[in-house]
């Protein structure tokens, strides 16, 4: 097949192919089988093993476009923390994850309805922190830096009061796709032993799995796949579990366009046009 | 006064006096160090925020020239920065948290980066088709290794049988072992940047370049 | 974990012997490079003899070139050789002739993107200087295209589709949108000399997809091999002299696990 061919003809096919394969199992799920993995049983029992009144910090270390591969993952973790009765600092050190933040909670309304969770007893937007300079600064003294919420209003009064510094946070979740974790690994796990757990893209799964076995991290979920696992452990289905169908069906896809590929170089050769 | 905190010396001294501190009070618990150092992060951070308006600020001199000056397609210019100034206007005066910002970004901003990036997953196909082809033995591999690292990371892999194993195993040692020696590499190449840029070695990150540096 | 027992940290002295070694070994052969001048050995990398093939080649088909550096989201060793990189690009552009176009921008609300384009600017209009193309840099396209690296990214694939460039040069700090760049340079028949740092640089998009490409280290020894500055030449030499220390004690480390000898574990956690 000549390069015009590839362009004119095949390349429109593949875009339509890859354009339905992922358009309908969205629309109508197919239902294929998940099997939950480790990292996600060991990220799961991580959050149900924080006693009550723990303060968690979440980092939405997410942009417009990490968007749509976190969302499983982050909806989901929140709804579990908002059904456990820890405290949760919700912060971002990107300059959109703050309207993310606010998004997932809107989505997490009913929950935090059911389980009467109120904002600044249970939970804080603390807003954007710009760059690892103010992770550091929040680990050292978290007053010095914020003493105003997301809404611009005095932290006084909410449970923000008992916490000094680093030594008073008890599991940091960081969810990113821009490397937010390191951040958290330097100032908190380092100089506090605080337990961190990491959300990440598919392609920093390798990353995180480094971190696991060096112990810097508790465990990790990677990409669609580890969000629709959490879903699925947590009892809080969503975008993750649907997202999956698509996701094999588009894998398979791609598996089946390499062999056909290599089958067209196979005729070429053996066609003497090679 | 001026010409002397403009000098080349001034900011290199700076950076080489408060990395110092910075490196030395993360090993060294010295009293009252601990304040300033996390003054000092406080004020980084505020910087860091900084990068932002000059963006803005980056932007809108350029896009404004080229309004002015009429260059082609400068009609885009205009959109852009009529854009940009109902953003911004929306995001100061009502606050980031009000309907109409959460509209600009909801409706324009979220839809437009999430199409550029799942844009990808269109061209990833048609790379498997055109370029994934097995010329040589390295390319076999290559090949191979694709095939194995789509099976393992669809959701469904799982359930394949002794695919679960022989992922797990490439996956905890093989693909963790590289990522290692790159993180270490890494690693070793961000302290002897550091070192550079402390001792005056390296000043691109200080905005004097090459050409300016020989003249001083 | 916090203890004031001792001067150092509890836990932090070898990381603290570690890593002022460390600092010393770079200071010494950079400083020793610089007053010498004698400039240390480093392996040419085959994309450098590339991008003079593929300048060439686009002069001959009447086609520009594209050069970018990178996100430049941060002053990396990355985004300094997408810098060198594009000065010596420029270099070829001026002497052969050939159209040159620098996409610029992203940054990402970085510390480093608004000050890498003056410093692009400057390093291409020296290229020209240098080679008596003053004239020439006025044709030179630097258009400024967004601060978002991905707006970027789509901006310079419709560049490459509308203009279809004989040769596309990307190397420096580029994460997810080198499956853009690398596809639609391969579609409109571009040369495509890659290359791009780090773990989650898309090395593997760049494998398949480029003709040419610069991985992992590779990326900033390109940079001090193509500048020729003693400084950068230097650090790349004592960053082997470290991994090469860094290397024996992981191998005497596993030596000693192996059997059953916890020396190292200590030693590290000292």
């Amino acid at each position: 097949m000549s390069e015009e061919r590839i362009n004119t003809v095949a390349r429109p096919i593949i875009y339509l192919a890859t354009f339905l394969l992922i358009g309908i199992p969205l629309i109508y799920p197919v239902g294929l089988p998940i099997k939950v993995s480790q990292s996600t049983i060991d990220f799961y029992n991580q959050i149900e093993s924080m006693p009550e009144g723990s303060v968690v910090i979440m980092n939405f270390n997410v942009e417009t476009f990490g968007w749509d591969e976190l969302e499983s993952q982050l909806v989901s973790i929140t709804k579990h923390l908002i059904s456990r009765p820890v405290k949760v600092i919700y912060v971002s050190d990107m300059a959109l994850g703050p309207a993310f933040i606010e998004k997932t909670l809107k989505m997490a309304s009913p929950q935090i309805e059911k389980h009467n969770k109120e904002y600044g007893q249970d939970y804080v937007i603390a807003g954007y922190l710009a760059g690892e300079s103010a992770v550091a600064a929040i680990a050292s003294d978290f007053h010095k830096l914020i003493s105003v919420d997301y809404y611009g209003h005095s932290i006084e009064g909410t449970f923000l009061d008992d916490v000094k510094d680093g030594s008073d946070i008890d599991l940091v979740i960081s969810v990113d796709c821009f490397g937010g974790t390191s951040p958290y690994i330097r100032h908190f796990y380092l100089s506090f032993g605080t337990p961190i757990l990491t959300g990440t893209l598919g392609g920093g799964v390798p990353s995180a799995i480094n971190n696991v076995q060096v112990g810097q991290i508790k465990s990790y979920l990677g990409g669609i796949p580890g969000g629709a696992e959490f879903e699925y452990l947590s009892g809080f289905p969503g975008v993750g579990i649907t997202s999956s169908d698509a996701m094999t069906i588009v894998h398979l896809m791609g598996i089946a366009l390499i062999i056909l590929g290599n089958i067209v170089l196979l005729s070429r050769k053996i066609g003497g046009r090679v | 006064m001026m010409s002397f905190i403009k000098s080349k010396g001034f900011s290199v001294a700076l950076v080489f006096l408060t990395s110092s501190f910075m490196i030395l009070t993360y090993f060294i618990d010295v009293p009252g160090a601990t304040q300033i150092s996390s003054d000092l992060m406080v004020w980084a951070s505020l910087i860091m925020a900084f990068s932002m308006p000059l963006g803005i600020v980056n932007m809108i001199s350029r896009y404004g020239n080229k309004v002015y000056t009429k260059k082609r397609n400068y009609g885009f210019s205009i959109m852009l920065l009529v854009l940009l100034a109902m953003t911004l206007a929306s995001g100061i005066i009502l606050g980031d948290t009000s309907s109409i910002y959460t509209f600009f970004m909801e409706s324009f901003v979220w839809p437009l980066g999430a199409t550029m990036y799942s844009i990808l997953a269109f061209y990833m196909m048609s790379a498997n088709f055109v370029a994934m082809r097995m010329r040589n033995w390295k390319a076999i591999l290559l090949v191979l290794a694709g095939i194995f690292v789509l099976l393992t990371t669809m959701p469904a892999g799982s359930s394949i049988p002794g695919l679960t194993v022989i992922g797990d195993w490439l996956k905890n040692i093989h693909s963790v072992s590289v990522t290692r020696g790159v993180v270490i590499g890494t690693a070793i190449s961000t302290i002897a940047l550091g070192v550079r840029t402390m001792l005056g070695f390296e000043t691109s990150a200080l905005g004097i370049s090459r050409g300016r540096e020989s003249k001083e | 974990m916090r203890k004031m027992t001792t001067i150092i940290i509890e836990g932090r002295l070898t990381g603290f012997i570690l890593l002022f070694s460390f600092m010393i070994i770079v200071a010494l052969i950079v400083y020793r490079t610089r007053s010498t001048g004698k400039l240390p050995w480093l392996r040419r990398i085959a994309a450098i003899d590339a991008i003079e093939d593929a300048v060439g080649r686009a002069v001959e088909m009447g086609k520009p070139v594209i050069c970018g550096f990178g996100r430049a989201r941060s002053f990396d060793s990355a985004t300094l050789a997408g810098l060198s990189t594009l000065s010596y690009v420029a270099e070829f552009t001026a002497t052969m002739g050939a159209d040159l176009i620098v996409p610029l921008g992203g940054g990402d609300m970085g510390t480093a993107g608004p000050v890498t384009v003056p410093i692009a600017e400057e390093l291409v209009r020296t290229a020209y200087t240098s080679k008596g193309k003053e004239e020439d840099f006025k044709k030179v396209e630097m258009p400024y295209l967004s601060d978002e690296s991905f707006c970027v990214s789509t901006s310079v694939v419709a560049m490459l589709q509308k203009l279809r460039p004989g040769a596309h040069v990307f190397i420096g700090q580029y994460y997810a949108e080198t499956m853009f760049l690398a596809e639609v340079s391969r579609a409109v028949g571009a040369i495509s000399i890659a290359g791009s740092s780090g773990v989650s640089g898309n090395v593997a998009c760049l494998a398949v997809a480029c003709d040419y490409i610069v991985i992992g280290e590779e990326v900033p020894a390109i940079g001090a091999y193509l500048s020729g500055d003693p400084t950068q030449r230097g650090s790349i030499f004592a960053q082997d002299i470290i991994k090469i220390i860094t290397l024996i004690l992981i191998f005497f480390g596993y030596i000693a696990f192996s059997f059953g000898n916890d020396f190292f574990s200590k030693l590290i956690s000292l």
